[in-house]
Order: structure tokens, then C-alpha cells, then sequence
């Protein structure tokens, strides 16, 4: 079922020519995992940020559930999107539960206390992270990547049917980078939409189940990673000469070299 | 099953160690409230013995017969209103800061970052001036306070971008141009007695409290400072920024105005009623944070009595320390500067 749709986006930064994005027609469906490539500044971040409804289309709309983003109330958005920003400032020494909590707050309203339930909710995002030894630790105490964990547990705690992710590989060691392609799968198949922005094809070959191709604010490709994740297509892309290597399900790029 | 089982035992455990610590902090902190508010009825240029105040409001309640005439003017005239107004102004000061901080994202920001101090104080010069009464003087304070604001906000409004960086810019602006008006009027005013009576006012004293000023300030502020310590779940998610805040489904175009002008309401009150008291708001969240964490929840109702308990004892010092009065105003400032060395020391990363 499509959760989150959009026709003819198109966006543009105030006083400035020229559209960030342009003429953007997207259908994206329950039990998803979509990729987003593109190079530095292509718009990947302004495209995520439309659909979550933080930035408003120079024209076009954004569908949620077939219905305009626009005449959804900003609480009952948080219980279908959740999303992980590209970094999170950490401010005020707020403990980590108490920041994976805040994912509750769509359900329990602002000022509910949580539920048994919500805390069990809670418990299980922070065992998926790694976090429970943290619970009491303030997150300015924790480093880049422990602190993009806090915020990943608290987008599972708000158990919404769409996640969009802003580049969540930032600052994450290598381990907690293949966990998270693991369990942002795991997410895809247990009926939610992902959506996440990445640097990595190669890790989008092997987990996505779609990827999107962002150039020049607009989609160049749209398909299955088979399809889309090629050396032909990445060359021309990122703008260096690639060949591609398969092997059990996976696919690898290394750069062509003139070797002797 | 396993799964669920060791779930439920990484939820139960919170228990008594999370939630008895601010409860307790609660009490001891509503017990310091009561204690300094013991010391400020004795304390002073009259000392009176715990009994003889106790005799007070015993023959208040009608429980001695007994009358302590001159125990009575100074309790009952003299030393509880303005103890009530350092209650109000220290609690509504320190909630204010505690808001500005979170809604603005910066532990270091203090409730006049939008203006609100040089804007009241242009307004009560302005009164002062033109030969105002006290009144007049109270209203131009707090008049004054919520023009330049207000001023802060439209400019804001017309900067690009908006969030956070328009704020603070179109503040900063409008703190300018009160500040330059301020000096225009201080300049223009008469040498011999009203630039005195201006600079007297800026220092900020409660010494003009009585039961006529209270009685006007007081429901409001009292209505403020609870609506502040309320919002309090609210801060922790606006705390976050502007595009997290909106993911866990709070409006941050509604919300953050609406906690900017509680608190600036609330600051604007408590200077026409004792002039500017520095570092108050500043300083007591962060001693709050220090004594019960970050959670807003926990940390705002002890922000609110400490602010009450710290202001009555300022001004007790500023009454009694000296033959003469010590303007509060320099008390706080200089008292609240030596003791954030302290708090910040104490705060190894929770500098950002």
C-alpha cells in the first residue's frame, strides 16, 4: 500500500534562482527499503525534508496516505513518520531514556506519562541500539556516533510505519553500520517504509529493495539495485571511472586503474 | 518469550532511583523556601526573635491574644510583602530563564536575550522623566519591556530564513535600539534628580514592594509561573530543534512563540515591580539541572523554588548587610557571577 506520495514537487529557496528540486513524482509503498544516491547538495536532504512536511513545495503536493500532507495535524504525521536527522545537537545533558522516551510522545501525547507498555516499547528500542547500558548516561556525554544511536532508538521507539533517514551511517563505527542495514531491513519486512539518503552503493545493493538516483534535482533513475546500482550509471555519477565486481548477492566497485 | 522477558527486565528496574532523587530534591528544596523565608521575617535592620514573629501570625490567625504592636508593623508592613514579592519575582525569573534556555537551545541565554530588560528599562526612564508616579513608572517598565520584544519579533519576521538565527538576530536588533533610546533619555534628563532616580531604578530593588504593588503583579505572575513550570514536557521536545521538535509531532511555529511570550510576560512583570535582578535567571536553572538532570519535568518546579528561596535571601542580604540598602540588583549580580564559576565547573560535558 503507498503510505507516502508525491506529484510534480517542485522547491526552490526563497530569493534564490534555479529549483533545488524539480518536477519530483514518487510513490513509495509499505514494506519498502529506498535508497537515496546523489552527489553533495543534489537535494537529498530538501527531498526527505518535504515528505516529512518540514519545508512546503513551491508547488506540487505531498501525499500521506492519499491524503495532502497539508491537513494532516502534526501529531497524528509523528505516529506515521518517524525521522533521523543527519546530526543531532545535543544541548541539555538529557539522560539517553529519557531522549529515546520523547519517541513516545506522538502516542502519550505531550503531557501523558508513558505507559507499561510504551516502556516496554522503550526498553526494546534501546536493546536494538546497543544502549541499555547507557539508559542513565547523559547524552552530551556520549560520543558522534553512540549519540546518532540515541536518536535511531528513539525513531524505532516511535514505531511509526515510515522511517526517513538523513545519511544514518554518519559517525557510526563499522559494526553499528552493518547492524543498522540489518535492521533497517528487518524493519522494510516487517511492513514499514525506509528511506534513507546514503554515500555507500554498495550497501544499498545488497539491503535496498529500491533505489533512487538524485542528479541536478531531479530523479535520473528509479528501480530495483540490480537496475540502478551499475558501474555505467555510478561512473557517470560520482564522476569517476568504476568497475563493478558481483559475487554472492553483492556488488562491488573499485576504481578502473591503468595498470602498466 | 526469552526476548520479552529481558525486555521487561531492562523497563522494571527504573524504579525508586530515578524517581525518588527529584521528589526528594522537592522537598528539601521546599523546605530551604520555608526556612529562608524563617530567616528574612527575623533578619534586618530590626532583628526579631523566631518567637516574636511566630507571635505575629499567631495573633493573625487568632490564636494569641497577646499583641506585639511594633513586632507586627515590621512583620506584617514591612517584611512579608516584600518577601512576597522576592518569592514572585525570584520563581517567575528563574522559570523565564529556564524556558528562554531551552526554547532557544543555549544554556547560556539568560530572559532578556530578546530585549525585554533594555526595553523596560527605556519605558520606566521615560516615566521618570516626564514626572510619573511609581505606577506610571511600573507601567512604563512593563510596557516598555514588551514594545521592544515585540519590536525583536517583527524584525525577526522580516529577516530570511526564520527559526532560531532570526530570533536571536531580530532581538539583538531591537535590544540595540532601546539600549541607544535609553541612553537618549538618560541624556536628555535632569542632572540633579531624575537621572539619580533612573539609575536607582536600573540597580533593581524590591525595597518599594508593599501590599499596593503585590496586589496587582501577583495573580498574574503566580498564573504565569505555573503555566512555565507545566509547559515543562513541552521544553524537552522543543529543546531538540526545530525539525526534530516537528518529527515527534509538536508545532514548533506554535509552541515556541507562545513559550517566548509566557516568559517574556513573566519577566516583563517582575522588572516593573523590582527593576532589573541579573543572573537570577541565568544562574538557578542550571543549579536545578545540576541537582535533579535536564528532564524538564523534574527540573522546573525546583528551578521555581529555588528562584523563590535564592531572591528572598539576596534580598535579605541586601537589606541587612549594610547600616544603608544595598540595591539587590548589584547583590544578585554579583553573588550569581562567583556562583556560576562554581556551576560551571561542575558541569565537565554539559558545556555546548
Amino acid at each position: 500500500m503507498t503510505l507516502l506520495s508525491c506529484r510534480n514537487l517542485d522547491f526552490r529557496q526563497p530569493r534564490q534562482a534555479g529549483f533545488v528540486l524539480e518536477d519530483i513524482d514518487l510513490s513509495l509503498r509499505e514494506g519498502e527499503l529506498v535508497g537515496l544516491l546523489g552527489l553533495n547538495g543534489a537535494g537529498k536532504s530538501t527531498l526527505l525534508r518535504l515528505l516529512m512536511g518540514f519545508l512546503t513545495p513551491s508547488t506540487g503536493e505531498v501525499f500521506l496516505e492519499g491524503r495532502s500532507l497539508r491537513e494532516w495535524p502534526a501529531s497524528a504525521i509523528a505516529r506515521h513518520l518517524a525521522y533521523v536527522p543527519q546530526s543531532h545537537v545535543a544541548t541539555f545533558p538529557y539522560t539517553v531514556r529519557r531522549m529515546v522516551e520523547l519517541g513516545r510522545v506522538p502516542h502519550s501525547g505531550l503531557m501523558g506519562r508513558l505507559s507499561p507498555q510504551d516502556g516496554r516499547t522503550v526498553a526494546a528500542a534501546l536493546e536494538r541500539m546497543g544502549l541499555e547500558r547507557f539508559a542513565d548516561r547523559p547524552v552530551t556525554e556520549l560520543s558522534g556516533g553512540e549519540r546518532q544511536r540515541v536518536v535511531l532508538a528513539r525513531a524505532i521507539a516511535q514505531d511509526a510505519r515510515g522511517l526517513l533517514l538523513d545519511e544514518p551511517m554518519t559517525g557510526l563505527d563499522y559494526g553499528y553500520q552493518l547492524r543498522l542495514m540489518a535492521l533497517l531491513a528487518e524493519l522494510a519486512r516487517e511492513g514499514r517504509l525506509v528511506m534513507l539518503t546514503s554515500h555507500r552503493p554498495e550497501e544499498l545493493y545488497a539491503y535496498a529493495s529500491r533505489v533512487l538516483v538524485l542528479d541536478h534535482g531531479r530523479i535520473e533513475a528509479d528501480g530495483p539495485p540490480q537496475d540502478v546500482v551499475t558501474a555505467q550509471r555510478m561512473s557517470a555519477l560520482y564522476g569517476v571511472p568504476l568497475m563493478q565486481m558481483d559475487h554472492a548477492g553483492n556488488r562491488f566497485f573499485h576504481q578502473e586503474r591503468n595498470e602498466k | 518469550m526469552v526476548f520479552l522477558r529481558r525486555v521487561s527486565s531492562v523497563a522494571l528496574p527504573r524504579g525508586p532511583a530515578i524517581f525518588v532523587r527529584p521528589a526528594l530534591i522537592r522537598s528539601l528544596a521546599l523546605a530551604g523556601v520555608v526556612l529562608s523565608v524563617l530567616c528574612a521575617l527575623c533578619l534586618g535592620r530590626y532583628p526579631l526573635s523566631p518567637l516574636r514573629v511566630l507571635g505575629v501570625f499567631g495573633h493573625f490567625l487568632h490564636l494569641s491574644a497577646g499583641v506585639d504592636p511594633l513586632a507586627q508593623v515590621v512583620v506584617m508592613q514591612a517584611r512579608l510583602p516584600r518577601i512576597l514579592a522576592a518569592l514572585l519575582v525570584g520563581s517567575a525569573l528563574s522559570c523565564g530563564g529556564a524556558t528562554y534556555q531551552a526554547v532557544f537551545r543555549n544554556p547560556l541565554v539568560s530572559p532578556d536575550l530578546l530585549g525585554v530588560l533594555s526595553g523596560a528599562a527605556f519605558g520606566a526612564a521615560l516615566a521618570i522623566v516626564s514626572g510619573g508616579s511609581a505606577f506610571v513608572v511600573q507601567m512604563g517598565a512593563f510596557g516598555g519591556g514588551l514594545l521592544a520584544v515585540g519590536c525583536g519579533l517583527l524584525i525577526s519576521r522580516t529577516l530570511p530564513g526564520g527559526g532560531i538565527l532570526a530570533l536571536l538576530l531580530g532581538g539583538l536588533i531591537g535590544n540595540a535600539i532601546f539600549t541607544a533610546l535609553l541612553s537618549l533619555v538618560k541624556y536628555l534628563a535632569d542632572p540633579m534628580d531624575q537621572l539619580p532616580a533612573i539609575v536607582d531604578w536600573l540597580l533593581g530593588s524590591l525595597a518599594p514592594s508593599g501590599w499596593h504593588e503585590l496586589a496587582w503583579v501577583s495573580g498574574p505572575l503566580i498564573i504565569l509561573t505555573m503555566a512555565l513550570v507545566l509547559c515543562a514536557p513541552v521544553l524537552d521536545v522543543l529543546s531538540l530543534g526545530d525539525d526534530e521538535a516537528r518529527s515527534l509531532g509538536v508545532s514548533v511555529r506554535v509552541m515556541r512563540p507562545v513559550l517566548i511570550v509566557l516568559a517574556t510576560l513573566a519577566c516583563a512583570m517582575t522588572i516593573s515591580m523590582a527593576g532589573i535582578i541579573g543572573w537570577i535567571g541565568l544562574l538557578v536553572p542550571h543549579v536545578a539541572r545540576l541537582l535533579v538532570g535536564a528532564e524538564h519535568r523534574n527540573m522546573m518546579p525546583v528551578t521555581a523554588l529555588l528562584g523563590a528561596g535564592g531572591l528572598v535571601l539576596a534580598d535579605t542580604c541586601a537589606r541587612s548587610l549594610t547600616t544603608g540598602e544595598v540595591p539587590l540588583g548589584i547583590v544578585t549580580q554579583l553573588f550569581g557571577a562567583l556562583a556560576f564559576v562554581l556551576v560551571l565547573r561542575r558541569l565537565r560535558g554539559g558545556m555546548a
